[in-house]
């Protein structure tokens, strides 16, 4: 009965594993074999090269920039768009039914197509016809050339990152917040708490779960971003947008080094499984 | 033109055969083949094909001609089709981008397209996948396969002696220029400048219209182009690119400094240009800006204003020269059937008349002696008064070494380059940073 059971969970699980195998685990494993050569994604021969391309990263001082971009990117974009994200579910809460509507509106960036936004959005931030530097032209502040000057180019697509993150970071809290046990704060009300106390007691404490879910994704899709700045800088100007994974997609794809990108890869999963575990323990070390 | 009336025959006959013959028992069959169709030429046209029905035959034609192009080319095919029934060719467009990272998966896997045609900047690499058909050996020697074809395009088409690939495209780079920007700023629409004096003033008069107008575009986005808008100026002051043997660099010399300096100067003294986004020209934005023919058919179609072409200014005492590109064809081994209908294909493809009609079609430049001197391109070119300066020019255009570390150098090269544009750092420090960086390019790391 037992082996029956393992039997068609097994068959049932069969579908996603083999596509999990196919299209994951397969080139997960041919990737780390790849690292080890100098393969140039056509030639004949792949020569093995050993630790040589895992040496290699520490002394390129391009790497070194784009994990440092990276960094930049996925900090500023992931804590302005959780804070941003909280304060406006915690406003959505209050306006009850019509929060609705405004969870959609912000919700659609989510959705949209990232290059079709991109495209908008370079239009967007245009020095002459985007609306962005007449705007600020009109104020009179002044009106950065957003995608051509290297001291604004990761400013203008961080912008982009948090405009595409903030809706799911809305929805996930939204969803927290009217989960919350209510009797805590019909307690709290009878010891006559004030608002701030209420959000600074309560509300933040009780969503941190929440909030770490939030962190993680958004620390695990901010460090693997690629299409939005793909097409508005590609790396540009000066390696001021170069981030890992466009550095890894220049590197295999663009000049041939496919068993360094390979290496880079790896560099980039190794990034992301540390930085997990950190949240993971931080986390733990709260709860108990 | 017999050898080329034979191979057609030789093939037809292959696909007559329709049995799965290995490789080697294949070749040795064509040529005792051809010989047997050799003795058969004078008796006329085609009895042999006639009178056997070749069973049909399906390949696939990768490539990147998009919009005109690719209409082009499918009108072409079809007409391929009506005179060889029984193949199809598919073509299957990806973008520029995309193509050359679909071939790497396809050889990779093992799923090469029958043909493909690609920019002569990737051969290099494509070359020593090992996957490519030895031209030379299916159409009788190099000499018969290439003729009157410009020897200059076939340092892209021949690795190892072995002829891999043949030119199907070539073109250059050109000043454009918007004569309405050259009218509002004073200047005569129909004298564009010759000499760099002569693009500077015209550059600073244009820019000195205010609203952000550059008085020209330059490119200065790391990457390919980059490097190869900017070689034309490295040839053009005497200086080089790379030495005789793709082995070191060669234009981190006075010369070279010369050329970087000019556009530096243009940018951060003049300030008639700007470093950054690519783009201005096309929006009316930018008075002149270095490209190449395939441009002319869309801006006559949609550009909002006149626009003009002149070859590419030159330093005062310099010479003459531009950048050479293009598109290479190639076909990929295959099933015998596939690989027969691929060559024929080629063959038909690259011959004068096709060549003439899809240079009409495309505005690019001929390949062959023979194609330049058709009627039909000679009355498109009259037609076409922007195409004359990349006629004229063709005859400077430079070839950028065809060495699998290219991609790499090139990449290196530009991004050395990049801060001397915002002037963040000296023309001298850029060009002895570029090439300490191509040096390692080269070196393979």
């Amino acid at each position: 009965m037992r082996n029956r059971q393992a039997r068609t969970a097994y068959l049932l699980i069969a579908p996603a594993l083999l596509l999990f195998a196919v299209f994951t685990a397969y080139p997960f494993l041919w990737s780390a074999q790849i690292s080890f050569t100098n393969w140039d994604g056509m030639n004949s021969v792949k020569k093995f090269v050993g630790f040589q391309n895992y040496i290699n990263l520490f002394s390129d001082p391009e790497f070194h920039q784009s994990i440092k971009v990276t960094a930049i990117y996925t900090a500023v974009v992931t804590v302005i768009s959780t804070i941003l994200g909280f304060a406006i579910a915690l406003l959505l809460q209050r306006r009850g039914k019509s929060s609705a509507i405004y969870r959609t509106i912000f919700f659609s960036p989510v959705v949209t197509a990232t290059i079709a936004a991109a495209v908008v959005w370079q239009l967007l931030f245009d020095p002459f016809v985007g609306v962005i530097d007449i705007g600020l032209r009109a104020v009179h502040l002044p009106a950065p050339n957003w995608l051509s000057d290297p001291n604004w180019a990761l400013a203008a697509v961080s912008i982009v990152g948090i405009w595409k993150r903030l809706g799911f970071a809305i929805i996930v809290f939204s969803a927290g917040l009217s989960s919350l046990p209510t009797a805590c704060f019909e307690a709290a009300e009878l010891d006559g708490i004030n608002a701030w106390q209420r959000l600074r007691y309560l509300t933040v404490p009780l969503m941190k779960p929440i909030t770490t879910l939030v962190l993680i994704t958004g620390v695990i899709d901010a460090v693997q971003v690629f299409d939005h700045i793909f097409l508005m800088t590609s790396g540009g100007p000066m390696g001021s947008t170069n981030v890992l994974s466009l550095y890894l997609y220049n590197q295999g794809f663009r000049l041939f080094h496919l068993g360094y990108a390979s290496a880079i890869g790896w560099a980039l999963f190794i990034l992301v499984l540390i930085t997990t575990m950190v949240q993971w323990q931080f986390r733990r070390r709260d709860d108990s | 033109m017999l050898h080329r009336a034979l191979l057609f025959r030789e093939e037809q006959v292959h696909l007559s055969e329709g049995m799965p013959v290995m490789k080697r028992t294949h070749r040795r069959l064509a040529s005792i083949l051809s010989l047997a169709v050799l003795a058969a030429v004078p008796l006329g046209t085609g009895s042999a094909a006639a009178a056997t029905k070749p069973k049909p035959v399906t390949i696939e034609f990768w490539n990147y001609w998009d919009g005109d192009n690719g209409k082009a080319l499918s009108g072409l095919v079809a007409e391929f089709h009506k005179k060889n029934p029984g193949i199809t060719v598919k073509p299957v467009t990806f973008p520029w981008g995309d193509l050359l990272t679909k071939l790497q998966a396809a050889i990779a896997s093992g799923s090469t397209p029958a043909l493909a045609a690609t920019d002569i900047a990737w051969m290099a690499n494509l070359h020593q996948s090992g996957k490519l058909v030895d031209l030379g050996k299916a159409f009788g020697g190099v000499k018969k396969a290439t003729g009157d074809i410009y020897p200059s395009l076939l340092a892209y088409s021949l690795y190892k002696g072995k002829l891999q690939s043949l030119p199907v495209s070539t073109n250059n780079l050109s000043l454009f220029y918007n004569k309405d920007l050259f009218r509002k700023a004073g200047l005569n629409p129909n004298k564009p400048p010759k000499t760099w004096p002569e693009l500077r003033s015209a550059a600073i008069a244009i820019s000195k219209l205010g609203n952000g107008i550059q008085g020209m575009e330059i490119y200065t986005q790391p990457g390919e182009g980059l490097t190869w808008q900017f070689q034309p100026y490295l040839w053009q002051s005497g200086a080089g690119f790379l030495n005789k043997t793709n082995t070191a660099p060669t234009f981190n010399s006075a010369a070279g400094k010369t050329a970087l300096q000019f556009l530096v100067d243009l940018i951060n003294v003049d300030k008639a240009a700007t470093a950054g986004q690519w783009g201005a020209f096309d929006k009316g934005q930018a008075g002149m800006r270095i490209d190449g023919s395939w441009m002319v058919g869309g801006y006559r179609d949609n550009a909002p204003f006149e626009f003009g072409t002149t070859m590419l200014p030159i330093p005062v005492g310099g010479v003459y020269a531009t950048n050479m590109g293009g598109e290479q064809i190639m076909a990929f081994k295959g099933t015998a059937a596939k690989q027969a209908a691929a060559l024929k294909f080629i063959n038909w493809f690259t011959s004068t008349a096709i060549q003439a009609r899809w240079d009409v079609k495309t505005n690019f430049m001929p390949i062959r002696a023979s194609v330049a001197e058709s009627n039909v391109l000679l009355k498109h070119v009259a037609e076409e008064p922007a195409l004359k300066s990349f006629i004229d020019q063709q005859k400077y255009a430079q070839a950028r070494p065809a060495i699998t570390q290219y991609p790499a150098v090139s990449d290196a090269f530009s991004k050395a380059l990049e801060p001397a544009f915002y002037g963040r750092i000296s023309v001298a420090e850029a060009l002895a940073n570029a090439d300490a960086a191509v040096r390692k390019a080269l070196s393979g790391n």
